[in-house]
Protein backbone atom coordinates (compact mmCIF):
# COMPACT_ATOMS: atom_id res chain seq x y z
CA UNK A 1 0.00 0.00 0.00
CA UNK A 2 1.55 3.60 -0.87
CA UNK A 3 -0.22 6.98 -0.62
CA UNK A 4 -1.68 8.28 -3.65
CA UNK A 5 -0.42 11.85 -4.82
CA UNK A 6 -1.74 14.99 -3.15
CA UNK A 7 -5.12 16.21 -3.54
CA UNK A 8 -7.40 18.69 -2.64
CA UNK A 9 -9.57 16.11 -1.76
CA UNK A 10 -10.20 14.61 1.69
CA UNK A 11 -9.86 11.01 1.87
CA UNK A 12 -13.78 11.06 2.88
CA UNK A 13 -14.78 13.04 -0.06
CA UNK A 14 -12.39 11.01 -2.39
CA UNK A 15 -13.49 7.42 -1.38
CA UNK A 16 -17.22 9.56 -1.65
CA UNK A 17 -16.45 9.58 -5.51
CA UNK A 18 -14.91 6.28 -5.62
CA UNK A 19 -17.81 4.73 -4.44
CA UNK A 20 -20.19 6.53 -6.41
CA UNK A 21 -17.89 5.90 -9.71
CA UNK A 22 -17.69 2.28 -8.74
CA UNK A 23 -21.89 1.46 -8.25
CA UNK A 24 -22.70 3.78 -11.69
CA UNK A 25 -20.29 0.87 -13.43
CA UNK A 26 -21.84 -1.49 -11.37
CA UNK A 27 -25.64 -1.06 -12.41
CA UNK A 28 -24.68 0.50 -15.59
CA UNK A 29 -26.12 3.82 -14.83
CA UNK A 30 -24.58 6.48 -17.15
CA UNK A 31 -25.26 10.01 -15.90
CA UNK A 32 -25.41 11.47 -19.40
CA UNK A 33 -25.86 10.40 -23.22
CA UNK A 34 -23.85 12.59 -25.22
CA UNK A 35 -24.54 12.60 -29.54
CA UNK A 36 -21.28 13.18 -30.88
CA UNK A 37 -21.47 15.42 -34.01
CA UNK A 38 -20.44 15.48 -37.34
CA UNK A 39 -18.52 12.28 -36.73
CA UNK A 40 -20.57 10.17 -38.80
CA UNK A 41 -19.27 6.70 -38.78
CA UNK A 42 -19.36 6.06 -42.30
CA UNK A 43 -16.80 9.07 -43.11
CA UNK A 44 -14.99 8.32 -40.21
CA UNK A 45 -12.53 5.77 -38.67
CA UNK A 46 -13.01 5.58 -34.76
CA UNK A 47 -10.11 4.49 -32.55
CA UNK A 48 -9.38 5.28 -28.77
CA UNK A 49 -6.26 6.14 -27.02
CA UNK A 50 -4.90 6.16 -22.92
CA UNK A 51 -6.62 9.08 -21.49
CA UNK A 52 -9.91 8.98 -22.46
CA UNK A 53 -9.33 10.02 -26.36
CA UNK A 54 -11.49 9.08 -28.71
CA UNK A 55 -9.90 9.71 -32.60
CA UNK A 56 -12.04 9.73 -35.57
CA UNK A 57 -9.72 9.85 -38.62
CA UNK A 58 -11.62 11.24 -42.22
CA UNK A 59 -11.28 8.57 -44.86
CA UNK A 60 -11.47 11.21 -47.11
CA UNK A 61 -10.13 14.56 -46.05
CA UNK A 62 -6.53 14.99 -44.34
CA UNK A 63 -8.38 15.90 -40.97
CA UNK A 64 -8.56 13.96 -36.99
CA UNK A 65 -11.22 14.99 -34.60
CA UNK A 66 -10.30 14.43 -31.26
CA UNK A 67 -12.92 14.18 -28.39
CA UNK A 68 -11.60 13.97 -24.97
CA UNK A 69 -14.37 11.76 -23.41
CA UNK A 70 -16.51 13.30 -20.45
CA UNK A 71 -16.74 12.17 -17.14
CA UNK A 72 -19.44 13.81 -14.87
CA UNK A 73 -18.40 11.75 -11.91
CA UNK A 74 -14.99 12.72 -11.87
CA UNK A 75 -15.28 16.29 -13.20
CA UNK A 76 -13.83 15.97 -16.57
CA UNK A 77 -14.96 18.25 -18.87
CA UNK A 78 -15.83 17.22 -22.63
CA UNK A 79 -12.95 18.61 -25.56
CA UNK A 80 -13.32 18.59 -29.37
CA UNK A 81 -11.18 19.79 -31.41
CA UNK A 82 -9.49 18.47 -35.05
CA UNK A 83 -6.24 18.87 -36.58
CA UNK A 84 -5.62 19.19 -40.23
CA UNK A 85 -2.76 17.90 -42.55
CA UNK A 86 -1.85 18.43 -46.35
CA UNK A 87 -2.36 14.44 -46.75
CA UNK A 88 -4.62 11.95 -45.71
CA UNK A 89 -3.40 10.71 -42.24
CA UNK A 90 -1.98 6.71 -42.48
CA UNK A 91 -1.57 6.14 -39.45
CA UNK A 92 -1.35 7.93 -36.04
CA UNK A 93 -0.82 7.76 -32.00
CA UNK A 94 -0.83 9.71 -29.32
CA UNK A 95 0.57 9.86 -25.50
CA UNK A 96 -1.42 12.55 -24.10
CA UNK A 97 0.86 12.50 -20.97
CA UNK A 98 3.26 13.43 -23.03
CA UNK A 99 1.23 15.74 -25.31
CA UNK A 100 2.66 13.81 -28.42
CA UNK A 101 1.23 12.71 -31.81
CA UNK A 102 2.89 11.02 -34.42
CA UNK A 103 1.26 10.74 -37.67
CA UNK A 104 2.38 8.47 -40.24
CA UNK A 105 1.62 8.64 -44.30
CA UNK A 106 2.20 5.98 -46.15
CA UNK A 107 5.59 6.57 -46.87
CA UNK A 108 6.68 9.17 -44.65
CA UNK A 109 6.62 9.80 -40.72
CA UNK A 110 5.99 13.40 -39.58
CA UNK A 111 6.69 15.01 -36.93
CA UNK A 112 3.55 17.99 -35.68
CA UNK A 113 5.08 20.99 -34.06
CA UNK A 114 2.34 23.99 -33.00
CA UNK A 115 2.99 25.67 -36.28
CA UNK A 116 4.10 24.02 -38.85
CA UNK A 117 4.46 19.48 -39.65
CA UNK A 118 7.50 18.23 -40.39
CA UNK A 119 7.73 15.14 -43.13
CA UNK A 120 10.48 12.86 -42.22
CA UNK A 121 11.62 9.91 -44.59
CA UNK A 122 10.23 6.91 -43.70
CA UNK A 123 12.07 4.75 -41.68
CA UNK A 124 13.95 7.20 -40.13
CA UNK A 125 11.08 8.16 -37.49
CA UNK A 126 12.09 11.09 -35.52
CA UNK A 127 9.54 13.05 -34.09
CA UNK A 128 10.56 17.15 -33.30
CA UNK A 129 8.17 17.86 -31.15
CA UNK A 130 4.41 17.23 -30.65
CA UNK A 131 1.23 19.05 -30.45
CA UNK A 132 -1.46 17.26 -29.85
CA UNK A 133 -3.19 19.27 -27.35
CA UNK A 134 -2.01 22.65 -29.27
CA UNK A 135 0.38 22.84 -26.87
CA UNK A 136 3.70 25.91 -27.18
CA UNK A 137 6.02 24.32 -29.27
CA UNK A 138 8.37 21.55 -27.30
CA UNK A 139 11.78 20.18 -27.40
CA UNK A 140 12.38 16.64 -29.46
CA UNK A 141 11.07 13.90 -27.26
CA UNK A 142 11.54 10.54 -29.59
CA UNK B 1 1.60 -4.13 -31.11
CA UNK B 2 0.85 -3.06 -27.38
CA UNK B 3 2.57 -1.06 -25.23
CA UNK B 4 2.50 -2.31 -21.31
CA UNK B 5 3.69 -1.01 -17.88
CA UNK B 6 7.26 -1.06 -17.21
CA UNK B 7 8.34 0.67 -20.72
CA UNK B 8 7.66 -3.11 -22.24
CA UNK B 9 5.69 -3.96 -25.02
CA UNK B 10 3.84 -7.24 -26.18
CA UNK B 11 3.39 -7.85 -29.88
CA UNK B 12 1.20 -10.57 -31.81
CA UNK B 13 2.35 -12.78 -34.28
CA UNK B 14 0.71 -15.11 -36.57
CA UNK B 15 4.33 -16.81 -37.30
CA UNK B 16 6.68 -17.06 -34.89
CA UNK B 17 9.30 -17.92 -37.25
CA UNK B 18 8.83 -14.42 -38.86
CA UNK B 19 10.26 -12.18 -35.98
CA UNK B 20 13.25 -10.65 -36.93
CA UNK B 21 16.29 -10.64 -35.05
CA UNK B 22 14.85 -13.92 -33.25
CA UNK B 23 17.42 -16.08 -31.67
CA UNK B 24 16.46 -19.94 -33.10
CA UNK B 25 13.24 -21.14 -31.83
CA UNK B 26 12.84 -24.21 -30.27
CA UNK B 27 11.92 -26.83 -32.64
CA UNK B 28 8.10 -26.74 -33.15
CA UNK B 29 7.56 -22.91 -32.37
CA UNK B 30 8.02 -21.44 -36.34
CA UNK B 31 5.03 -21.57 -37.32
CA UNK B 32 2.96 -21.06 -34.81
CA UNK B 33 1.24 -18.06 -33.56
CA UNK B 34 2.68 -16.48 -30.28
CA UNK B 35 3.26 -13.12 -28.24
CA UNK B 36 6.82 -11.76 -27.82
CA UNK B 37 7.14 -9.25 -25.48
CA UNK B 38 10.35 -6.79 -25.13
CA UNK B 39 12.01 -4.72 -22.89
CA UNK B 40 12.49 -1.04 -24.17
CA UNK B 41 14.84 -0.42 -21.08
CA UNK B 42 17.13 -3.23 -22.44
CA UNK B 43 17.02 -1.70 -26.18
CA UNK B 44 17.71 1.72 -25.28
CA UNK B 45 21.53 0.61 -24.17
CA UNK B 46 21.93 -1.18 -27.31
CA UNK B 47 20.04 1.71 -29.41
CA UNK B 48 17.52 -0.36 -31.17
CA UNK B 49 15.25 -3.21 -30.39
CA UNK B 50 16.82 -5.95 -30.18
CA UNK B 51 14.96 -9.40 -29.63
CA UNK B 52 12.18 -10.20 -27.76
CA UNK B 53 12.91 -11.01 -23.44
CA UNK B 54 10.30 -13.62 -23.67
CA UNK B 55 8.07 -15.45 -26.14
CA UNK B 56 4.95 -16.98 -24.94
CA UNK B 57 3.37 -19.61 -27.20
CA UNK B 58 -0.38 -19.61 -27.91
CA UNK B 59 -2.92 -22.44 -28.02
CA UNK B 60 -1.55 -25.44 -29.77
CA UNK B 61 -4.99 -26.05 -31.43
CA UNK B 62 -4.44 -27.44 -34.87
CA UNK B 63 -7.81 -25.26 -35.63
CA UNK B 64 -6.19 -22.52 -34.32
CA UNK B 65 -4.48 -20.58 -37.18
CA UNK B 66 -5.74 -16.72 -36.97
CA UNK B 67 -5.08 -14.22 -40.25
CA UNK B 68 -5.95 -11.45 -38.33
CA UNK B 69 -4.53 -10.44 -34.65
CA UNK B 70 -4.94 -7.57 -32.48
CA UNK B 71 -3.70 -6.51 -28.71
CA UNK B 72 -6.36 -4.58 -26.46
CA UNK B 73 -4.43 -2.91 -23.74
CA UNK B 74 -4.81 0.51 -22.59
CA UNK B 75 -2.00 2.57 -20.41
CA UNK B 76 -2.69 4.21 -17.45
CA UNK B 77 -1.98 7.63 -19.03
CA UNK B 78 -2.93 10.51 -19.02
CA UNK B 79 -3.42 14.19 -18.94
CA UNK B 80 -5.82 14.67 -15.70
CA UNK B 81 -4.93 16.15 -12.59
CA UNK B 82 -4.37 14.08 -9.63
CA UNK B 83 -7.72 14.58 -8.50
CA UNK B 84 -9.74 12.99 -11.23
CA UNK B 85 -6.80 10.39 -11.81
CA UNK B 86 -6.82 8.72 -8.96
CA UNK B 87 -8.30 6.47 -7.68
CA UNK B 88 -10.43 5.81 -10.29
CA UNK B 89 -8.15 3.57 -12.56
CA UNK B 90 -8.09 -0.35 -11.91
CA UNK B 91 -4.95 -1.61 -9.62
CA UNK B 92 -2.57 -3.25 -12.33
CA UNK B 93 -3.21 -6.65 -10.71
CA UNK B 94 -6.91 -6.40 -11.88
CA UNK B 95 -6.16 -5.42 -15.55
CA UNK B 96 -6.14 -7.64 -18.80
CA UNK B 97 -4.50 -7.70 -22.19
CA UNK B 98 -7.00 -8.83 -24.36
CA UNK B 99 -5.93 -10.56 -27.92
CA UNK B 100 -8.66 -10.04 -30.64
CA UNK B 101 -8.14 -13.29 -33.41
CA UNK B 102 -9.77 -13.28 -36.59
CA UNK B 103 -10.11 -16.65 -38.68
CA UNK B 104 -11.41 -16.80 -41.97
CA UNK B 105 -11.38 -20.57 -43.46
CA UNK B 106 -12.09 -21.12 -47.16
CA UNK B 107 -13.12 -25.11 -48.14
CA UNK B 108 -13.58 -26.15 -51.67
CA UNK B 109 -17.04 -27.50 -49.98
CA UNK B 110 -18.05 -24.09 -50.33
CA UNK B 111 -18.63 -24.02 -46.49
CA UNK B 112 -16.21 -21.48 -45.61
CA UNK B 113 -16.11 -20.10 -41.95
CA UNK B 114 -15.14 -17.12 -39.80
CA UNK B 115 -14.57 -16.77 -36.15
CA UNK B 116 -13.88 -13.35 -33.88
CA UNK B 117 -12.23 -14.30 -30.83
CA UNK B 118 -10.47 -12.97 -27.79
CA UNK B 119 -8.55 -14.46 -25.55
CA UNK B 120 -7.80 -12.89 -21.89
CA UNK B 121 -5.17 -12.85 -19.94
CA UNK B 122 -4.75 -10.67 -16.68
CA UNK B 123 -1.25 -9.01 -17.58
CA UNK B 124 0.29 -9.94 -14.21
CA UNK B 125 0.54 -13.38 -15.85
CA UNK B 126 2.67 -12.22 -18.51
CA UNK B 127 4.57 -9.74 -16.70
CA UNK B 128 5.45 -12.65 -13.17
CA UNK B 129 7.64 -14.12 -15.93
CA UNK B 130 10.01 -11.35 -16.38
CA UNK B 131 10.14 -10.01 -13.20
CA UNK B 132 14.44 -8.92 -13.23
CA UNK B 133 14.52 -10.34 -17.13
CA UNK B 134 15.02 -6.68 -18.06
CA UNK B 135 19.61 -6.82 -16.92
CA UNK B 136 21.68 -7.82 -19.97
CA UNK B 137 22.75 -11.13 -20.76
CA UNK B 138 19.28 -12.35 -20.00
CA UNK B 139 18.44 -15.50 -22.30
CA UNK B 140 15.24 -15.04 -24.01
CA UNK B 141 12.50 -17.20 -22.78
CA UNK B 142 9.89 -19.56 -24.17
CA UNK B 143 6.91 -20.40 -22.30
CA UNK B 144 5.14 -22.85 -23.74
CA UNK B 145 0.97 -22.48 -23.57
CA UNK B 146 0.35 -25.09 -20.89
CA UNK B 147 2.84 -23.42 -18.37
CA UNK B 148 1.47 -19.66 -19.00
CA UNK B 149 -1.85 -19.72 -20.14
CA UNK B 150 -4.32 -23.00 -19.92
CA UNK B 151 -5.10 -22.27 -16.37
CA UNK B 152 -5.62 -18.62 -16.11
CA UNK B 153 -6.56 -17.39 -19.70
CA UNK B 154 -10.14 -17.41 -21.16
CA UNK B 155 -11.71 -17.33 -24.44
CA UNK B 156 -14.59 -15.26 -25.37
CA UNK B 157 -16.32 -14.23 -28.81
CA UNK B 158 -14.54 -11.11 -30.24
CA UNK B 159 -15.41 -8.45 -31.92
CA UNK B 160 -15.99 -8.75 -35.71
CA UNK B 161 -13.05 -8.36 -38.37
CA UNK B 162 -14.51 -4.25 -38.82
CA UNK B 163 -14.67 -3.61 -35.64
CA UNK B 164 -11.51 -4.81 -34.85
CA UNK B 165 -9.46 -1.56 -34.27
CA UNK B 166 -11.83 -0.82 -31.90
CA UNK B 167 -11.38 -0.98 -27.87
CA UNK B 168 -13.29 -3.62 -26.53
CA UNK B 169 -10.88 -3.45 -23.05
CA UNK B 170 -10.60 -1.04 -20.70
CA UNK B 171 -8.91 -1.74 -17.06
CA UNK B 172 -10.83 -4.93 -15.79
CA UNK B 173 -14.20 -4.19 -18.36
CA UNK B 174 -14.45 -5.81 -21.49
CA UNK B 175 -17.57 -5.29 -24.36
CA UNK B 176 -17.77 -9.22 -25.70
CA UNK B 177 -18.79 -9.82 -28.80
CA UNK B 178 -21.06 -9.28 -30.47
CA UNK B 179 -23.41 -7.68 -28.77
CA UNK B 180 -27.43 -7.68 -28.76
CA UNK B 181 -28.66 -4.86 -30.33
CA UNK B 182 -30.31 -2.01 -28.60
CA UNK B 183 -28.10 -3.53 -25.06
CA UNK B 184 -25.55 -2.51 -23.79
CA UNK B 185 -23.46 -5.82 -21.90
CA UNK B 186 -20.39 -5.18 -19.65
CA UNK B 187 -18.40 -8.32 -18.37
CA UNK B 188 -16.43 -6.93 -15.49
CA UNK B 189 -13.31 -9.42 -14.39
CA UNK B 190 -11.99 -7.56 -11.39
CA UNK B 191 -11.29 -9.79 -8.44
CA UNK B 192 -13.12 -7.62 -6.01
CA UNK B 193 -16.28 -7.17 -7.85
CA UNK B 194 -16.46 -11.00 -8.26
CA UNK B 195 -15.91 -11.61 -4.94
CA UNK B 196 -18.60 -9.24 -3.82
CA UNK B 197 -20.92 -10.53 -6.27
CA UNK B 198 -23.71 -13.47 -5.78
CA UNK B 199 -22.80 -16.50 -6.69
CA UNK B 200 -25.88 -16.63 -9.36
CA UNK B 201 -24.31 -13.32 -10.82
CA UNK B 202 -21.07 -14.15 -11.63
CA UNK B 203 -19.80 -17.09 -14.27
CA UNK B 204 -17.43 -20.50 -13.45
CA UNK B 205 -15.25 -20.00 -15.79
CA UNK B 206 -11.43 -20.05 -15.06
CA UNK B 207 -11.09 -16.12 -15.37
CA UNK B 208 -14.92 -15.47 -13.85
CA UNK B 209 -16.77 -12.22 -14.60
CA UNK B 210 -19.87 -10.50 -13.70
CA UNK B 211 -22.16 -9.60 -16.76
CA UNK B 212 -24.36 -6.49 -16.47
CA UNK B 213 -26.73 -6.13 -19.33
CA UNK B 214 -28.82 -3.45 -19.44
CA UNK B 215 -31.22 -1.38 -22.30
CA UNK B 216 -30.10 1.41 -24.42
CA UNK B 217 -32.24 4.75 -24.71
CA UNK B 218 -34.30 4.89 -27.17
CA UNK B 219 -32.89 7.72 -29.50
CA UNK B 220 -30.00 4.89 -29.66
CA UNK B 221 -32.23 2.37 -31.68
CA UNK B 222 -29.74 0.45 -33.50
CA UNK B 223 -26.60 1.07 -31.70
CA UNK B 224 -24.81 -0.65 -29.83
CA UNK B 225 -21.65 -0.20 -27.67
CA UNK B 226 -18.03 -1.56 -29.59
CA UNK B 227 -15.99 0.49 -27.19
CA UNK B 228 -15.16 0.92 -23.40
CA UNK B 229 -13.08 3.55 -21.76
CA UNK B 230 -12.68 4.51 -17.78
CA UNK B 231 -15.58 7.01 -18.43
CA UNK B 232 -17.74 6.06 -21.36
CA UNK B 233 -19.47 2.88 -23.62
CA UNK B 234 -19.20 4.49 -26.63
CA UNK B 235 -21.83 3.07 -29.15
CA UNK B 236 -22.18 3.02 -32.59
CA UNK B 237 -24.91 1.94 -35.45
CA UNK B 238 -24.83 -2.41 -35.27
CA UNK B 239 -22.87 -4.03 -38.25
CA UNK B 240 -22.28 -2.53 -41.81
CA UNK B 241 -24.21 0.46 -42.24
CA UNK B 242 -26.21 0.25 -45.18
CA UNK B 243 -27.73 3.88 -45.80
CA UNK B 244 -31.69 4.20 -45.69
CA UNK B 245 -32.64 5.79 -48.94
CA UNK B 246 -35.46 8.52 -47.98
CA UNK B 247 -38.04 9.27 -50.55
CA UNK B 248 -41.30 11.22 -50.72
CA UNK B 249 -44.77 9.85 -50.91
CA UNK B 250 -47.65 10.72 -52.33
CA UNK B 251 -48.09 13.62 -50.09
CA UNK B 252 -44.62 15.43 -50.66
CA UNK B 253 -43.69 14.22 -47.19
CA UNK B 254 -40.34 12.84 -46.74
CA UNK B 255 -40.75 9.05 -45.66
CA UNK B 256 -37.82 7.17 -44.20
CA UNK B 257 -37.34 3.23 -44.20
CA UNK B 258 -39.06 1.84 -41.04
CA UNK B 259 -35.15 0.60 -40.39
CA UNK B 260 -33.70 4.26 -39.83
CA UNK B 261 -30.60 4.18 -37.80
CA UNK B 262 -29.10 7.67 -37.06
CA UNK B 263 -25.31 6.59 -37.81
CA UNK B 264 -24.05 8.68 -35.02
CA UNK B 265 -21.54 7.85 -32.36
CA UNK B 266 -23.03 8.34 -28.82
CA UNK B 267 -21.22 8.39 -25.53
CA UNK B 268 -22.71 6.91 -22.29
CA UNK B 269 -20.86 8.99 -20.25
CA UNK B 270 -20.54 7.85 -16.50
Amino acid sequence: MEDGPLSTLSISERRERLKVYNDAWKHLRWSECVELLNVDKDTYVMGIYPGGILTFKSRTEGKIVFVRIPSNLRGIPMRQWELSFPFIPHRYALDPSEDVLVVLQPNQSVALASDHVVPVTYPSFIIEASTFCLSPLGNPIL
Amino acid sequence: VSFIPENRFLLATTRLGDLANLASAPVGYENYPALALYDLDQASKSQHVTSPIAVFSLEPDIEFDPRIMVLYYCLDIHSYSDEVAVPFFSLPSEQLIALGTHDIRLRVTGNNTTSARMLLIPIVRLTSYIDGAAADNVPLRYIPWNEWGATCTRWVNGPPAFRLLHGPLSGSRLIPGPQSDDFADVWDFSRTRVAQSELRQRDQEILPCVQTQVVLPKQMKGHTPVAISEDALICQVCGIDIRPIAYYGCSGSLILPQHYYKPETYLLVF
